[in-house]
């Protein structure tokens, strides 16, 4: 086995040092990325966006202590001035706010004191920036006692009177900020919080951020945005705290938010104050709608794998910089009809069971259709003749959709015979036929099925586009996939950053499902609210698999479905809250009315890196409808019955599409 | 550096417990369904015995046991737990006190420590029984159900350097989803997992590893191979050794660094660690302990009992 260290290994933006944080940096473009920071408008806002998308990295990049590293010799002053502004990075977990609401019953009490002790950790880490431009900075004058008797106006604490710079301030602030910590230890033991408060909420940041203008000219026009990573680890209390910072703040508290996209628990400020309102006191950037309609999306991939070899934690082809990712993933040869995979993956076998999947069908068909026995050899004899065997597949795909009761079932499978024959003659002359359009939307779709079918493999994803896809516009899936693709090429002693091999299909097929299980089973522990989500979402999936390798296709590539609004109701509703807030599902785009009811619809597509867990596809086509009582049964955790006897009906109506009785199940629930 | 090597433990023979082990003036065990609960729980003498009743375990009042005092807390809080137990035990100065943490809940256990200490309370006696086996292998659930919060224990918060490095200290037990809350809580801190062993039996240490690994992204960071850690299951001085070592490894690498423990293996470990942040912890300073609030927790999730160890903890 290779000892080298995976270059793709999931290491977050948390874990990275301030210099790895501007080398492993990767420009989106400059253009997008100050619309999402906006780092120089008083406005506060929050930017949500699924695990990877790569906010902390957004929000460490733009801050002081990053910044200062991204110029050598550049005085911190000379810092402020190059970037226009001052950003103070803070994660909400080092305040560990899990300490402030140990009694329910004085919840209004420990919020004051959570606010103070927010508004001291943000000071210091202020303060720690000023001392380093002050330090570094060593021929302008800082007029450190204007600054301070700014502050001290606001201070109820005789301790503050005598403080003279900004060394001093700083170290006040950290004995303020201890003796809360103390306190609330303490306080656990003896059931009293004795302490005392020298400010109230506000009355310590705000005037600090102010008087930076008197501590020197050059912050005339400078904003301090407070970078505030991971607001979900708030509780709603202490959001509320956050939020009248937002809307007090007087203009001069700036704040940018980032968290996961079920993040922001409340609106409302402090003592039932008012709430704050889009628009108005913040603004909201969602990150994965971004970067999933970011059309520089692939390009970005490869130079963000490129960066990942370069910067490398010592793997292969590390410091080349010259790996493209293309270049090393054997792709699907679909021309002449797969033909090349048919045979190496030895997939001719299929054609027996969807032959019999096919008479199947026409044993339970109602005796309108005219399938007797004689009829039924003729129209297979036509249907299957000397066929490819996708061809095959599509033929009887194509009589089951077209198949009507006053048919006549043999002119039917001649007349898509013949135009199967055409198309296989000459593919590009017939490109406008009908038979060349089904074969463009169905030709994915039913090579999965062979695969499926064939027993000796599954179905197969493979190609650097095909996990970019699968990545949906987060990096961090992306890393996902390559890094179980080069573990795996590890073991077998493969280079896979060398370009000098191809990894195979299977190869990466087994990454792809080895990335869906870690996505779906292990990297979604968020407590108790994601349980039913995952179950709803393994509901989901098993439709839309049953659509896809059913006999008569209901929706070409199956991956998103949609239902209307007013349709989903009681728990599933919050299931389905759940399942977009951890990023198992997307929703497309905004609500649409229903052109013939009017009504609100919605629609949605499975995170396609969970995909190759059911055999599913990356990219969506067309969108299944749900009905009202099966958008319940998947999402309502009570509802497994239902369920299942719903999955029976769909079952029954795509794979027996001539029978009489659609809701008449035939199929065994434990096959799905 | 404390030498925990010296501390008092010994293996009881579980059919003569009555005889190898003391009479205490009372003895307090955490109730469930599990056999080795209550056979120690029987088996021990003791003037008075106090069942503690766990809210996550959800006994309906039909479902506890009669002829003994019990503490019914409602509120998980280990703060409300605790002192709901101290306020039953009334003084306690100068008796001889025994708990059996089988059953307890770690965060409970890791405040209790505390609390006896600040109580005046210089030596316990604390039982552990080990189970013949995990009732469903590597499979076995424990936490149920947890709030997604993770937080210090309360009064084992600390005081923290504002711009140090994070260190994550994990004992790693069977619960993969407790474990990768807690890596995600502190998500840019360098991970030491602690592996339990020797484990109670030589199957469960392959049964944890089988688990740990799908704690998410954290068992992919080379951190969980190249630093992990081994403490025996069933020894909370050694444990507390092994913690101690880590730390001072920290201390001679990192300046300033912010120490954060989770204990989420066995309780005899979870005991271990709260004997480190007695001893040294606090002392130290920047070391808390933190775990997943659990809202329920399984009633039995064990078979049988093996062996069944005392523990002498000086405070």
């Amino acid at each position: 086995m290779r000892d080298t260290q995976n270059p793709f290994a999931l290491v977050r933006a948390s874990d990275f040092s301030d210099s790895q944080i501007n080398g492993l940096w990767v420009e989106l473009g400059s253009r997008l990325i100050n619309a999402v920071i906006e780092p120089r408008a008083r406005i506060s806002k929050y930017i949500l966006g699924g695990k990877g998308t790569g906010k902390t990295h957004l929000l460490r990049y733009h801050s002081y202590q990053v910044a200062r590293l991204r110029v050598a010799n550049e005085s911190g002053l000379q810092t402020v001035a190059r970037q226009k502004f001052l950003g103070v990075y803070m994660r909400a977990t080092n305040v560990d706010p899990g300490r402030f609401e140990p009694d329910r019953s004085a919840l209004r009490k420990w919020q004051q004191l959570f606010g103070v002790y927010f508004e001291l950790r943000l000071a210091e880490d202020l303060l720690d920036a000023l001392r380093d431009i002050k330090q570094s900075s060593v021929e302008a004058k800082l007029d450190d006692a204007k600054l301070i008797r700014e502050v001290q106006r606001s201070i109820h604490d005789a301790s503050a009177d005598n403080l003279t710079t900004v060394e001093e301030l700083l170290t006040w602030v950290e004995g303020q900020r201890r003796g809360i910590d103390h306190a609330v230890d303490n306080a656990a033991f003896s059931g009293q919080l004795n302490i005392q408060i020298s400010f109230s909420i506000g009355a310590l940041c705000v005037p600090l951020t102010r008087g930076l203008a008197k501590w020197h000219p050059a912050f005339e026009n400078i904003p301090v945005i407070f970078l505030l990573d991971e607001i979900e680890n708030f509780s709603e209390i202490q959001q509320e705290v956050v939020n009248s910072l937002v809307r007090y703040g007087e203009g001069v508290l700036t704040f940018r938010i980032t968290g996961r996209l079920y993040s922001r628990k409340t609106l409302a400020t402090m003592a039932r104050g008012e709430e704050n309102r889009e628009g108005s006191e913040f603004t909201t950037v969602e990150l994965d709608n971004i970067l999933r309609g970011f059309d520089g999306y692939p390009s970005f991939a490869r130079r963000f794998v490129a960066k990942r070899l370069i910067s490398g934690a010592g793997g292969p082809g590390s410091g080349s910089g010259a790996f493209d990712p293309t270049r090393s993933l054997e792709e699907l040869d679909s021309s002449r009809f797969y033909d090349h995979h048919v045979r190496t993956l030895g997939l001719e076998s299929a054609t027996a069971s969807f032959v019999r999947a096919f008479e199947d069908a026409v044993d339970s068909a109602d005796t309108s259709y005219g399938l007797t026995d004689d009829v039924t050899l003729v129209v297979e004899a036509h249907l299957m003749g000397s066929f490819p065997a996708l061809v095959q597949r599509l033929n009887l795909l194509l009589f089951c959709k077209k198949l009507k009761k006053r048919t006549n079932p043999v002119h039917l499978a001649s007349t898509i015979a013949d135009a199967a024959q055409r198309f296989v003659d000459s593919p590009t002359a017939e490109r406008r036929s009908f038979y060349a359009t089904a074969y463009g939307h169905y030709a994915v779709d039913l090579f999965a099925q062979l695969c499926r079918e064939s027993r000796k493999t599954g179905p197969v994803y493979s190609g650097f586009d095909t996990f970019v896809k699968m990545s949906s516009g987060n990096p961090r899936n992306l890393l996902i996939c390559l890094g179980r693709l080069y573990e795996s090429a590890s073991f077998r002693e493969l280079d896979f950053t060398s370009n000098a091999i191809k990894l195979s299909i299977a190869m990466q097929t087994e990454a792809a499902a080895d990335a869906a299980r870690f996505a779906y089973e292990r990297d979604s522990n968020y407590g108790s609210a994601a349980e039913p989500a995952r179950e709803a979402i393994n509901r989901l999936a098993i439709v839309l698999r049953t659509a896809r390798y059913a006999l008569s296709i209901p929706e070409v590539s199956p991956l998103a479905v949609s239902f209307s609004d007013s349709d989903i109701v009681g728990a599933s509703k919050d299931v389905l809250r759940a399942a977009l807030n951890y990023s198992f599902l997307f929703e497309i785009d905004e609500g649409r009315p229903d052109r013939n009811s009017q009504r609100l619809m919605r629609k949605f597509q499975l995170n396609p890196l969970l995909s190759p867990r059911w055999g599913l596809p990356i990219a969506r086509r067309g969108d299944l409808p749900l009905s009202k009582d099966l958008v319940n049964a998947i999402f309502d955790p009570e509802l497994q019955r239902d369920f299942e006897a719903q999955l029976r009906v769909l079952s029954q109506r795509w794979n027996y599409p001539f029978s009489a009785k659609a809701g008449n199940a035939r199929t065994q629930p434990e096959l799905f | 550096m404390v030498d925990y090597a010296i501390y008092y433990r010994r293996a009881i023979d579980v059919g003569r417990m009555d005889k190898e082990l003391a009479k205490f003036d009372i003895f307090i065990s955490a109730f469930n369904a599990s056999d080795r609960v209550n056979e120690v729980f029987k088996g021990i003498q003791a003037d008075r015995k106090v069942w503690m009743v766990h809210p996550e375990y959800q006994y309906l009042p039909l479902d506890l046991p009669q002829g003994h005092e019990l503490v019914t807390p409602t509120s998980i809080d280990e703060v409300a737990q605790v002192n709901a137990l101290v306020a039953t035990l009334g003084p306690v100065g100068g008796a001889s006190l025994c708990i059996d943490i089988t059953g307890f809940m770690r965060h409970v256990i890791v405040f209790l420590v505390q609390k006896l200490a600040r109580e005046g309370v210089s030596t316990v006696s604390v039982v552990y029984s080990e189970p013949q086996a995990y009732a469903q292998q590597e499979q076995t659930t424990f936490s149920t159900k947890t709030s997604g919060t993770v937080r210090p224990v309360r009064g084992l918060g600390s005081s923290f350097h504002s711009s140090g490095s994070e260190i994550l200290i994990i004992g790693v037990g069977y619960d993969d989803k407790l474990i990768s809350q807690v890596a995600t809580n502190k998500d840019g801190a360098v991970v030491y997992p602690i592996f339990a062993f020797p484990s109670l039996s030589p199957d469960m240490y392959q049964q944890s590893a089988v688990r740990a690994a799908a704690s998410g992204d954290v068992a992919l960071n080379p951190s969980w191979v190249n630093k992990r850690r081994f403490a025996p299951a069933n020894d909370p001085f050694s444990t507390a050794a092994v913690v101690s070592s880590i730390v001072a490894e920290v201390d001679r690498s990192f300046a300033n660094a912010n120490i954060y423990l989770s204990p989420l293996s066995t309780k005899v470990q979870a005991l271990g660690f709260a004997l480190w942040w007695h001893h040294e912890g606090s002392a130290r300073g920047a070391a808390s302990i933190i775990l997943p609030e659990c809202l329920t927790y399984s009633r039995e999730t064990t078979t049988g009992i093996k062996r069944l160890w005392e523990f002498t903890v000086e405070l």
